[in-house]
């Protein structure tokens, strides 16, 4: 099984005038970005807006690029400066607008073909909560749970790129995690519930 | 997330419940277009020319030219010092052309404010009057006695001076001692009024004041005809008066006995 070519090489590939590297380099990490930035700025054409601006950068820098450190953390690096320089110019407008962008996101989360459409409303109420306690996490705690999640970064490189220790990476992560699991949580109890309610339900009706 | 302690281990975790969750809740992609946009700007770039970093070499070149020219201009602003004996000879050198220097301008400024002080004054001009007179009687001797020209060696302004058509001839009253004491006043005469040429008119007889007091009379003499030769009428007349009363006896050059005559009148 072949490894797959990591990041730097690919960059470095680009760098030296190979666009294909380049495309499999965007294609790993377009998702990740994207999200990255959609749940820090909460508009989607916003998100879009920024999401370019970072890959016009990156391409930018291609002379330039070195393997000083990962890919991934010079890469979300720009990304979080991009997303600092948007908020400077606009602030942010989470709690107004994230409802109607988490609402279809979590509307469009796709579910096993044969599920039944309670389990495909439950799975979607379930992804919508989490959205929707993800946006409401401090901004620093929700930066450094993205900075996890999409890009995969650890503790040091997550410090690296907003600029804070280790321990306080580690802190923000944590509490970022514990108010999430509190909130699924709260949401598997009340989907149990209504699981059993509905199992009454539907002996009550058999 | 590489787990190191208990405390990373205890977060992975609960990351990893809420990571599940997560990614099935997330799968928000960016637009097809935009994914155009960008692979097409990257593919714009890649054709490009790679820029090379010139602002390396660039800096370093910069540095390398300012280096060496300050390095050169130091160099020409500033000559190495040089050894210590050398510095030490060229002090005592400097030092010397200092001291000579600082003496010869001490007695330009002593000289200078005599000869500019006296020809104002009634008295200057008399004394001058009387020092042309002595040259003259000098040149008188010397036409007739080759002996006394071939002692004195004379000065280029004395000769200047003997030489100028405005010299009048001797006058009658001007009269020559007698062969023999002539003679002897020659041979007393001629070393000493070498040795007076030689020696700086005004720094001389400063300086011989000193020695005035036991000094021979013709040189007493001598001294008091230069003072008068340079206008220090003043400075002359006291001298004269001091000789008198060591030497009371000893006879005057003609021109000198005149100079006291018209002084006495």
């Amino acid at each position: 099984m072949n490894d797959p070519v990591p990041d730097e090489k690919l960059m470095l590939a680009y760098r030296d005038g190979d666009a294909r590297a380049f495309e499999a380099l965007y294609a790993r990490h377009r998702g990740g970005v994207f999200r990255y930035v959609l749940r820090q700025v909460g508009f989607r054409s916003a998100a879009e807006e920024v999401f370019q601006e970072i890959w016009t950068k990156i391409i930018a820098a291609r002379g330039r690029y070195r393997v000083d450190a990962r890919f991934a953390t010079f890469l979300y690096t720009v990304a979080h400066n991009c997303v600092v320089d948007h908020f400077r110019s606009r602030p942010p407008l989470h709690l107004v607008s994230f409802d109607g962008d988490a609402g279809d996101e979590a509307a469009a989360v796709p579910g096993p073909e044969q599920e039944q459409p309670e389990r495909i409303v439950a799975r979607r109420q379930s992804a919508q909560r989490l959205l929707r306690a993800l946006a409401l996490l401090p901004d620093e705690q929700r930066e450094a749970f993205l900075l996890h999640e999409e890009g995969e970064l650890t503790l040091e490189e997550i410090a690296g790129v907003t600029g804070v220790g280790r321990e306080t990476a580690k802190s923000r992560l944590r509490y970022a995690l514990v108010k999430l699991r509190q909130i699924l949580n709260e949401f598997d109890l009340r989907d149990s519930e209504l699981n059993v309610s509905g199992a009454g339900h539907e002996t009550d009706v058999a | 997330m590489k787990p190191t302690s208990p405390e990373d281990r205890e977060l992975e975790a609960l990351a990893a419940d809420v990571s599940a969750r997560y990614r099935d809740a997330s799968d928000a992609q960016p637009p097809a277009h935009l994914d155009a946009a960008i692979l097409e700007a990257a593919r714009r770039q890649a054709s490009r020319p790679r820029k090379r970093n010139w602002h390396y070499p660039a800096s370093i070149a910069a540095m390398l030219v300012i280096g060496v020219s300050l390095a050169l201009l130091t160099s020409e602003l500033e000559d190495p010092l040089p050894p210590l004996d050398q510095v030490a000879g060229s002090r005592s050198g400097d030092a010397a052309r200092d001291t000579n220097a600082a003496l010869e301008s001490d007695s330009e400024r002593r000289a200078e404010p005599a000869a500019k002080a006296l020809p104002d004054t009634p008295e200057a001009q008399f004394g001058r009057d009387i020092g042309s007179r002595l040259s003259r009687e000098r040149v008188t001797r010397e036409q007739a006695e080759p002996e006394y020209r071939a002692a004195v060696p004379v000065s280029p302004e004395q000769s200047a001076g003997a030489a100028a058509p405005v010299a009048p001839p001797a006058p009658a009253a001007v009269q020559a001692p007698p062969p023999s004491e002539a003679g002897a006043l020659r041979k007393r005469e001629a070393p000493r009024d070498a040795e007076l040429q030689a020696q700086s008119s005004a720094e001389s007889v400063s300086d011989a004041a000193a020695a005035k007091e036991g000094a021979a009379p013709a040189d007493w003499v001598k001294r008091i005809e230069a003072l008068l030769r340079e206008g220090r009428t003043g400075e002359a007349e006291r001298e004269l008066a001091r000789f008198r009363q060591q030497h009371p006896d000893y006879p005057l050059p003609q021109g000198l006995r005149e100079w006291s005559d018209e002084l006495k009148r």
